[in-house]
């Protein structure tokens, strides 16, 4: 059986099969990328001043984005010569460009890998009073550290949450009473608690049905179904064992105990819960410019110094404003420009010399620096007031923060904001299709030659709509590089 | 009429000169590249979806009518107590989780890969005259990708959170933070019906593309586009809907799986409350995002249910009313105006969000404008019975069902469309019963007579009349049996998706539906009032005794094949379209001769013709000619 | 169609003039975005740089539809599918967008 149409065009249509095939698919794929970008435009439009994180339109890495247009729109060209060679019968030329297609769609998956794991290291915190600080977190102590020895588990749950954040390298061995006193050890706890949840679910099951049978029947039931039936078991700890928990996690914790949300509980000793952090930045923009020097970070930084030469900085850029918009304009600011846009602090501090020769060295620094460019001359130098300072490892202030005071914390990966998030998702969905094409072309590239000297127009054909697929995705890349790098 | 005698024998004895004579058991059953052998994979395992969406439905119905009892044969079996309360009662939990669960499989596991992925697959290319599908091994990816989406939601009824529980529609902030308590979030029923979705949209999308491609470019010769069957034309529409709909809820499940699992803020809110807790988010998001793209997919979904329908109904009513289709052209026209509409409806179903009002009434005028294609389409099949001698055979007593029931469902949604209407019944089991007769006694009848019809097509053999009338009728009354009290309990406020049937509302449950001194009343109900929490009772014991008269259909199907009246031709109900031009069953590659197309589709009782039928492929007198050679 | 010698010459000519002008179009967004005295409308982002910036991806990805994925000659059909599908989409953002300006309490 030979389907019709599948390398001749059929007359009244005038297309093959896949050729129509390709751009149905595509249909498709522009509604699929059609949604995103209507959820972008949605999300961005609906930020409410004042309530929602302001959307951050300083924070990409651009060079990193116009890197990589250049060489996907470079690969786009490669693939028509591709399709070209083979038009020509020349299949060694085509394995070159194809080959120039591919390796130019890698050079963009790195290029992406670094830019994602550049977001990935650095963190951002809110504080209560909305102000924010970016920089990074030092020692893991986005975690809260618990020093646990026993846990309680309601096994009918049959979730294990502890078992997620105790301490890499820690090992703990874990021992459970038995009804004739003796501690017994339980092994491999996810495994015992799944043995448990089935366990108990039987017998909760076996004497509900005593209980309402009896009850249908109307006689008492059998006094053993109404024992009441033990969901939590208390497991012992040979050795103490380090907890380093997320607190998003749990649902409550004090010096002694610490909850989690699947019901564990967890006793022993809190050995602290302070974030220590290293300030790259201060943004006040939630802060009404007037009260920006209450603002709850200048407590936690404690130095004057840097405070004074933020405030510098801002009042620099609102003077550029009232410039622009006084003076060449004639109209008063606008409010959402009065407000400072986030300010890098670094070098403000008083012993920022040294910190800075330090840091150099480091290198993660001098890209923050780079991005925030635009606000590089608004560094000054620093009152010379301020006590002692802790530096983090990029040259910068530590502060430390209450767990008390801090309203949410995150890498700079997708649940950082709706931009992170909508960022990651389309770069990451178009990433997924970068994938997909390097597949497709890899394919023809080395397994195409017999079909090539079989049927070369059906070869051609394929080519056709690999590129095809392939200059889709470029153009959304052509969309997406403005939209999430440019503004 | 070459075509007239069988050639059943023939081909099973491989005297043809296709390929593949002895293809091994896994390839010609499991994974068979052949259309036919695909649509009857979804056929059947879209079924047993049903069959299964329907037994969830009967014990959330025994939780309405009879909230205070245990639930019988389940509260017996030991290891479903989890699920119970300490009574053997049907927990709220419980009746959330089978109700999402009855939504989503009814919808996207059975009546969709029923319709478009069992009849689309199967019938369309014969009705095109092409040997298969254009893209057979994509066809194939389509069906394991449907078993997989599948196998994932069935799954996730044995995790320790259960399958989803916030209705099909899956609504965010509560969609994204449902069973955040459990350790894996990956594991937990919500995740996996997402993944599961994920799944089963791909599986649409490849089944579209292939569908539309078959139509586009592999018509036999002479078949033009106006030849087309109309179910071809209403496939052709049902696959740009499923096209061009379901990317969006594809975004919409990406990004609540990126809520749940990356801890994104896409749909919460900021300072969003989970139990009341100040949840550990950056918030920002807007829960009304999730609603809008779902709704964009979920209202031509509406129609992806519903056109399969009209296409199988018009395909039987001109075959037993002996007479062309009324009204065929506007029919076609009047499905790709439907088509078109349907995807600017769709914020009816967020009047109560707070959507303002210029919003409101543009979205309700394009619901009432779309009302009038779907009002043609109908009449136009009401019409065509008009003065037909009509054969009353089973396809046909479903087929004919179909029309008022369809009808009853889309007249109940009228009012709907109107805004300060829904504000009263949104919510309510008003909008069930509008929804629901539309898809049970609307879709169903429609899909059951399409089995009956086409039969015959794959068996040889003809499905038993006896035991279809006793499908037949049974059904049709009990149907109307359970949706026709959800009006009435609507239009008084009781509420969906209450799992004790609103026994708890006190102004509601004390309404009285009829006096005591009402004759029924008196009759039925020992001059007691009947109150409107009696009609659960009414509706539910229906529901039971419906499921019981599906099994002389059950009967009917499997006996048939071995016991069933053989046909005796190719072409049993004397129909004209091309389909029934093949061999009985279809071989690998459908035809014997390639099929050359010479007239329109329902060329029934043609003044002058020999028989009161003239087939597609049957050749006229003269003239036809130049006419196959400028429409090839 | 692309079957003779001298075509697939003029072709590349084509391609490669395509490619260097989204090459250049790609460098001006990025100087218009990051230069100041090239700010179009008012300092830091504005509507003024938005509509700068996808006109011009806009006409881009209109130079790679025409020529590289060769719609500027192609069959009716596709063409009519695409129209479809350009309006559903559109139809989307706006009618997404037009709600989102309509809340309840707006004026009408
Ligand atoms: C003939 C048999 C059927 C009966 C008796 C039935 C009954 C029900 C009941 C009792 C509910 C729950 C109402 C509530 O608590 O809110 C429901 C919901 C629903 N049914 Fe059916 N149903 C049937 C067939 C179908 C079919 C064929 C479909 C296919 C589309 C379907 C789709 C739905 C949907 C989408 C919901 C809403 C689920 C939700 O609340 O999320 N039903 N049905
Ligand atoms: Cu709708």
């Amino acid at each position: 059986m030979e389907i019709p149409y599948e390398v001749k065009a059929r007359r009244d249509t005038g297309l093959w099969n896949a050729k129509i095939g390709i751009w149905l698919f595509l249909a498709s794929e522009v509604m699929l990328f059609g949604g995103l970008f209507s959820s972008y435009i949605f999300l961005r439009l609906g930020v409410e001043p004042g309530v929602d994180n302001p959307w951050p339109t300083d924070v990409q890495l651009v060079r990193y984005g116009f890197v990589n247009t250049l060489v996907l729109i470079l690969s786009s060209v490669f693939v028509v010569f591709a399709w070209l060679a083979i038009k020509e019968g020349n299949w060694k030329k085509f394995q070159a460009w194809m080959a120039a297609v591919i390796a130019c769609a890698l050079l963009f998956l790195v290029l992406k890998g670094i830019e994602y794991n550049y977001k990935l290291s650095h963190h951002g915190m809110r504080l209560i009073d909305n102000s924010v600080v970016e920089g990074v977190v030092l020692d893991k102590t986005d975690r809260i550290r618990f020093e646990a020895n026993t846990v309680t588990l309601d096994v009918t749950t049959g979730s294990t949450e502890f078992l997620n954040w105790i301490k890499k390298g820690e090992n703990p061995e874990f021992q459970l009473k038995g009804e004739d006193g003796q501690l017994k050890n339980v092994g491999n706890v996810a495994s015992w608690a799944k043995k448990m949840r089935r366990k108990t679910n039987r017998i909760i099951a076996a004497s509900r049905s005593v209980r309402w049978k009896a009850k249908r029947k109307g006689h008492e039931p059998d006094p053993e179904a109404l024992k009441p039936i033990t969901r939590n078991y208390t497991l012992v700890s040979v050795e103490p064992f380090l907890v380093y928990a997320d607190d998003a996690r749990l649902s409550a914790y004090d010096d002694k105990v610490m909850n989690f949300v699947d019901g564990t509980k967890v006793t022993g000793k809190l050995l602290g819960d302070s974030i220590k952090f290293e300030v790259h930045e201060v943004d006040l923009q939630m802060i009404p410019t007037a009260k920006q020097d209450q603002a709850l970070v200048w407590k936690l930084i404690n130095d004057d110094a840097v405070k004074s030469g933020w405030n510098h900085a801002r009042d620099e850029e609102i003077k550029k404003m009232e410039k622009y918009y006084l003076e060449d304009r004639g109209e008063s600011v606008p409010d959402r420009q009065m407000s400072s846009r986030r300010v890098n602090v670094h070098g403000f501090h008083e012993s920022g010399s040294d910190g800075h020769e330090s840091a150099k060295s480091e290198g993660g620094h001098d890209k923050a620096k780079e991005v925030h460019g635009e606000h590089a001359d608004a560094k000054q130098k620093g009152h010379d007031v301020g006590a002692e300072v802790e530096l983090g490892s990029h040259g910068e202030i530590v502060i430390e923060v209450p767990r008390k005071q801090k309203k949410f914390l995150s890498n700079h990966g997708p649940a950082y904001g709706t931009y992170y998030a909508i960022y990651f998702t389309m770069t990451g969905l178009h990433g997924l299709h970068v994938i997909g094409g390097i597949v497709v072309l890899g394919y023809f590239l080395f397994f195409g030659k017999a079909l090539f000297l079989k049927d070369p127009e059906h070869m051609a054909n394929r080519v056709e709509v690999g590129g095809l697929f392939w200059h889709f995705v470029d153009l959304v890349w052509i969309f997406l590089f403005p939209v999430m790098y440019l503004f | 009429m070459s075509a007239s005698t069988t050639t059943h024998d023939k081909s099973e004895t491989g005297g043809d000169h296709h390929d593949h004579h002895n293809p091994p058991f896994w390839k010609k059953y499991l994974f068979s590249t052949d259309h036919k052998m695909i649509g009857l994979q979804y056929g059947f395992t879209a079924l047993l979806f049903l069959a299964f969406g329907f037994f969830l439905m009967m014990v959330m119905r025994w939780s309405i009518a009879y909230p205070e009892r245990p639930i019988p044969l389940l509260s017996e079996l030991p290891w479903f107590q989890i699920w119970l309360d300490d009574e053997g009662k049907v927990t709220g939990e419980l009746y959330n989780m089978f109700g999402a669960m009855h939504g989503t499989i009814m919808v996207f596991l059975g009546i969709v890969p029923l319709a478009f992925g069992a009849f689309g697959n199967y019938v369309t290319p014969l009705q095109v005259g092409a040997p298969d599908m254009a893209f057979p091994r994509l066809n194939m990816a389509s069906y394991w990708c449907y078993f997989v989406g599948g196998v994932l939601m069935l799954i996730s009824f044995f995790l320790p959170s259960g399958a989803a529980k916030v209705g099909w529609t899956s609504y965010s902030p509560l969609a994204s933070m449902t069973d955040s308590n459990y350790s894996n979030i990956f594991w937990t029923g919500q995740t996996q019906w997402l993944l599961g979705m994920v799944f089963l949209i791909t599986s649409s999308l490849l089944g579209a593309v292939n569908v539309l491609v078959t139509i586009i470019n592999l018509r036999a010769p002479g078949l033009t586009w106006m030849r087309l069957p109309f179910f071809v034309w209403a496939m052709l529409v049902t696959g740009f809907l499923l096209l061009l709909a379901f990317p969006p809820l594809e975004v919409a499940a990406i990004m609540q799986l990126m809520d749940r699992v990356a801890g994104t803020s896409f749909y919460l809110p900021t300072d969003v409350l989970n139990n009341g807790v100040l949840m550990d988010a950056a918030g920002g998001g807007n829960p009304l995002l999730y609603q809008h793209l779902f709704w964009f997919l979920a209202h031509p979904e509406v129609y992806v249910l519903i056109l399969p329908a009209f296409a199988i109904v018009s395909e039987i009513i001109p075959n037993n009313t002996r007479k062309p289709l009324f009204g065929y052209k506007t029919m076609v026209y009047s499905v790709m105006v439907l088509g078109f509409l349907s995807f600017i409806v769709w914020a009816h179903h967020m009047y109560m969000t707070g959507v303002g009002a210029s919003v409101s009434t543009f979205f309700q005028t394009t619901t009432v404008l779309i009302s009038v294609p779907s009002v043609i389409l109908l009449t136009s099949m009401l019409i065509s019975l008009w003065g037909g001698s009509i054969r009353f055979t089973v396809p046909m007593l479903f087929a004919t069902a179909f029309i008022p029931m369809f009808g009853i469902g889309g007249l109940t949604g009228l009012p709907l469309a109107f805004n300060l209407i829904d504000l009263h019944l949104h919510d309510t089991y008003y909008v069930i019963g509008h929804f629901h007769y539309v898809v049970a006694p609307g879709t169903i009848f429609a899909l059951f007579a399409g089995i009956y019809y086409w039969y015959p097509k794959q068996t040889g053999r003809m499905m038993n009349t006896f035991l279809g009338h006793l499908h037949f009728w049974p059904s049709l009354i009990l149907m109307n049996g359970i949706f026709l009290p959800m009006f009435i309990q609507g239009m008084a406020g009781f509420h969906r998706r209450a799992f004790d049937g609103g026994k708890a509302y006190e102004q509601i449950s004390s309404q009285v539906f009829l006096d005591g001194d009402s004759l029924v009343a008196k009759i039925f109900h020992g001059g007691e009032a009947i109150q409107m929490l009696d009609l659960n009772i009414i509706m539910s014991t229906s529901a039971w005794l419906l499921a019981i008269s599906q099994i002389p259909f059950i009967i009917n199907f499997f006996f048939s094949i071995r016991f069933g009246k053989k046909v005796d031709s190719d072409n049993p109900w004397d129909a004209t379209t091309l389909e029934w031009a093949t061999p009985t069953p279809p071989p690998h590659g459908n035809f014997a001769v390639e099929p050359v197309v010479y007239r329109g589709p329902y060329e029934y009782s043609v003044p002058g013709a020999e028989s009161d039928f003239s087939p597609q492929n049957e050749p006229d007198a003269a003239g036809d000619t130049a006419e196959k050679e400028e429409t090839v | 169609m692309v079957d003779s010698a001298e075509e697939i010459e003029k072709h590349k000519k084509a391609y490669w003039a395509v490619g260097i002008a989204l090459l250049v179009f790609t460098g001006i967004t990025v100087a218009v975005a990051s230069f100041n005295f090239l700010d179009f409308g008012e300092p830091g982002v504005s509507a003024m740089d938005v509509a700068v910036g996808l006109a011009i991806a806009t006409f881009k990805s209109t130079l790679v539809a025409l020529i590289f994925m060769h719609l500027n000659h192609e069959k009716g059909l596709i063409y009519k599918i695409l129209l479809f599908t350009c309006y559903f989409a559109f139809g989307m953002v706006i009618l997404m967008v037009y709600s989102l300006w309509n809340p309840i309490h707006a004026a009408f």
